[in-house]
């Protein structure tokens, strides 16, 4: 392997990786960790109030409604954000051959970010929302985050700008793509007049909120978990098996494909609703084009580890990469399937939606993400390795089986439902009330719980594995990460 | 061995592998599906099919208020020989009428319902009248938990009972 930033002159912050900026890595790596437990906490305690509604405690601030956007900003933007932009500025530097453009950015990108999910944890379980799916935040956090996510932005393409490197990376395409939608769709979908500091009303109403809406609301998918975390993918999966990507021009063809059909596909959310047909056919037909393009990634990722597949025994770093991959190809064919009228008649509503998400979110963003952060973290702390390869095995079970759990719980929920809520007797009245429904999904709400417990243990060991790492007293010289492995 | 890009990227090389066939066919396959979509459903025109959400809802309340029109309506000579109301009347009286009557109706509290032998009379006004307002043997009455409709659906049940034999 080539030594990555033998090349560069000038003295890193630690000596260990000379030339690029890694304290910025290191403190995005630490609060990705952090965050992740916090989110995932919150997200048992949801699923506990679900099954069991004492667990509430009766308090407005633990109630249901208010703790639900809690976990999935934590999960989504303070987890999967700080895995995002340590990853961004890990892999940018490196494929770029240059430090960051400006350090004072990437500074103010972080603070700025750690702001926003400290506000977002503050306003939202004192039910300060917005009451957009995925966009709860009150207009003062939005500006916020257009601010820091803008600065990064710029960074970003700045760092690209100067690269020393004369062909930008496939991983560096998907950020980007990512940069420029998501600013679009976070300023737009989150216009708003304020009448006060902390209540806002949408510019958009009635159906047009709602289409506005889920424009954003699917795309904060397709271009925040997938594109962003393709762009994980493309650098730290080929770097922890040693192996080239498969194919350059698939990975040209998806790219294009992926970004041009995406867009398109929010409407899907919205079948059989006041929506005009005509739209709701786009986001159904464009959903089901999308399953070649979203297979392109997953097809180019595992076949990379064509010639290596003995690594995956030895190496449990790399299992977390590959399981993530192989959930990414299972649930966008899922999604498609759902788009489809005549399942989404029977789906929509039901908890097939929430297992069909957390396939995506648990199984590849967070598992990709883990794996990602698994690489960087020794190496911006100047370490050889992971405190513990045995406990990131043992987290990688723990995360797979509790997956499992989570998603074949929802799955048997979400058609029971489905079943029950459109079941009618010979006198052409509703079967079952939809209490009698609820009641219904009681078993498999403990099961979803267990599997989501199980699956935080996991980044519990990984918690555990990161401080020992962290306090380590090993610190290695070597130039390069590669360098120090060989 | 497949040709590789001639460029290393932090080491990071990639093949030129050309794109598996079944990958691109499934491209073109799913756009096949969407461009025949589009000329059968509205999308850039009404449709082929004529199908519009609208009319879906329209069909389908067509259609229910067809199947279930007995079930909407109390009149006795219109539902009492109806095969639906018959089979709804076997749940009501499962649900109601069987820890009296038994659950093949030939009695236990009450008497037997299948012997065509009526202690209060046999046709279907009159078996209406008895569920509606009980006995004085100790027969409840059922007007205001089960209502006339109910009620009716029960009779044409056990009336077929007794045709049966």
């Amino acid at each position: 392997m080539e030594q990555d930033s033998a090349v560069l002159s000038g003295a890193g912050p630690s000596g260990y990786s000379p030339g690029y900026n890694d304290a910025i890595v290191r403190k995005f790596c630490v609060m990705a960790v952090v965050w992740g437990i916090v989110g995932m906490l919150v997200g048992v305690l949801a699923a506990a109030e679900l099954a069991f509604p004492f667990m509430n405690l009766d308090m407005p601030e633990l109630s249901f409604g208010r703790i639900r956007p809690l976990h999935t900003n934590a999960v989504i933007f303070a987890f999967g954000g700080c895995v995002l932009f340590a990853a961004m500025m890990y892999s940018v530097q490196r494929t770029s051959r240059v430090r960051l453009f400006s350090d004072t950015l990437a500074n103010i990108t972080f603070w700025g970010w750690q702001l926003v999910i400290v506000l977002a944890a503050l306003t939202l379980p004192l039910g300060i929302t917005a009451g957009k799916e995925y966009a709860e935040l009150e207009w003062p956090i939005d500006i916020l985050i257009a601010i820091v996510w803008v600065l990064n932005g710029i960074n970003f393409f700045a760092t690209i700008w100067k690269r020393k490197e004369s062909h930008i990376y496939v991983g560096n395409w998907f950020y980007m793509a990512m940069i420029i939608t998501i600013t679009v769709l976070h300023v737009f979908n989150s216009l708003a007049f304020p009448v006060s500091l902390t209540k806002s009303y949408s510019v958009y109403s009635g159906v047009q909120d709602a289409m506005v809406q889920w424009w954003y609301g699917h795309n904060a998918v397709g271009f925040f978990l997938t594109a962003g975390f393709l762009g994980i993918m493309y650098y730290f999966l080929p770097k922890q098996a040693g192996r080239p990507i498969y194919s350059y021009r698939l990975s040209i063809l998806h790219f294009w494909t992926l970004i041009f059909l995406y867009i398109w596909a929010g409407p899907h959310h919205l079948l059989y609703t006041a929506l005009p047909d005509w739209t709701q056919t786009l986001g159904m037909t464009f959903s089901v084009m999308l399953i070649a393009p979203s297979w392109g990634g997953m097809v180019n990722g595992i076949m990379t580890l064509k010639g290596a597949w003995e690594k995956l025994r030895t190496d449990p770093i790399l299992k977390f990469m590959i399981v993530a991959v192989s959930f990414y190809g299972m649930s966008t064919f899922e999604g498609p399937m759902l788009a489809v009228r005549a399942v989404n008649a029977l789906s929509h509503y039901t908890d097939w939606g929430i297992g069909h998400v957390h396939s995506g979110a648990l199984g590849w963003v967070a598992m990709i993400s883990i794996g990602a952060v698994y690489y960087m973290l020794p190496r911006v702390f100047g370490k050889s390795a992971m405190y513990s390869t045995k406990l990131i095995n043992t987290h990688f079970w723990m995360a797979t089986i509790g997956v499992v759990i989570y998603i074949v719980a929802m799955w048997i929920s979400g058609i029971t439902q489905g079943l029950m809520w459109r079941a009618v007797g010979t006198d052409g009245a509703l079967t079952y009330t939809f209490a009698e429904s609820v009641a219904a999904m009681h078993p498999y709400y403990v099961m979803r719980l267990f599997g989501g417990l199980i699956y935080f243990g996991g980044m519990l060991v990984m918690g555990y594995n990161v401080l020992m790492t962290v306090l380590s007293e090993e610190t290695v010289p070597a130039l390069s990460p590669e360098g120090r492995a060989a | 061995m497949p040709e590789k890009i001639g460029h290393s990227i932090d080491g990071i090389e990639e093949y030129d592998n050309p794109i598996p066939a079944w990958l691109m066919w499934l491209l073109y396959v799913t756009i096949a599906f969407a461009i025949a979509y589009w000329v059968l459903y509205p999308g850039f025109w009404k449709g082929a099919t004529g199908w519009s959400q609208a009319g879906m809802y329209e069909n389908e309340v067509k259609e229910a208020s067809k199947k279930y029109a007995s079930a909407a309506s109390a009149d006795l000579s219109a539902i009492i020989h109806d095969p639906s109301a018959i089979a709804r009347g076997q749940e009501i009286f499962a649900q109601n009428c069987m820890p009296c009557h038994g659950a093949d109706a030939t009695g236990g509290i009450g008497p037997n319902l299948t012997d065509n032998a009526w202690l209060y009379g046999g046709t279907p006004e009159e078996v209406v009248h008895t569920i509606t307002n009980g006995t004085a043997k100790g027969m409840p009455t059922w007007k205001s938990q089960l209502g006339p409709k109910k009620i009716a659906d029960a009779a044409s049940y056990v009336l077929s009972l007794n045709k049966t034999k």
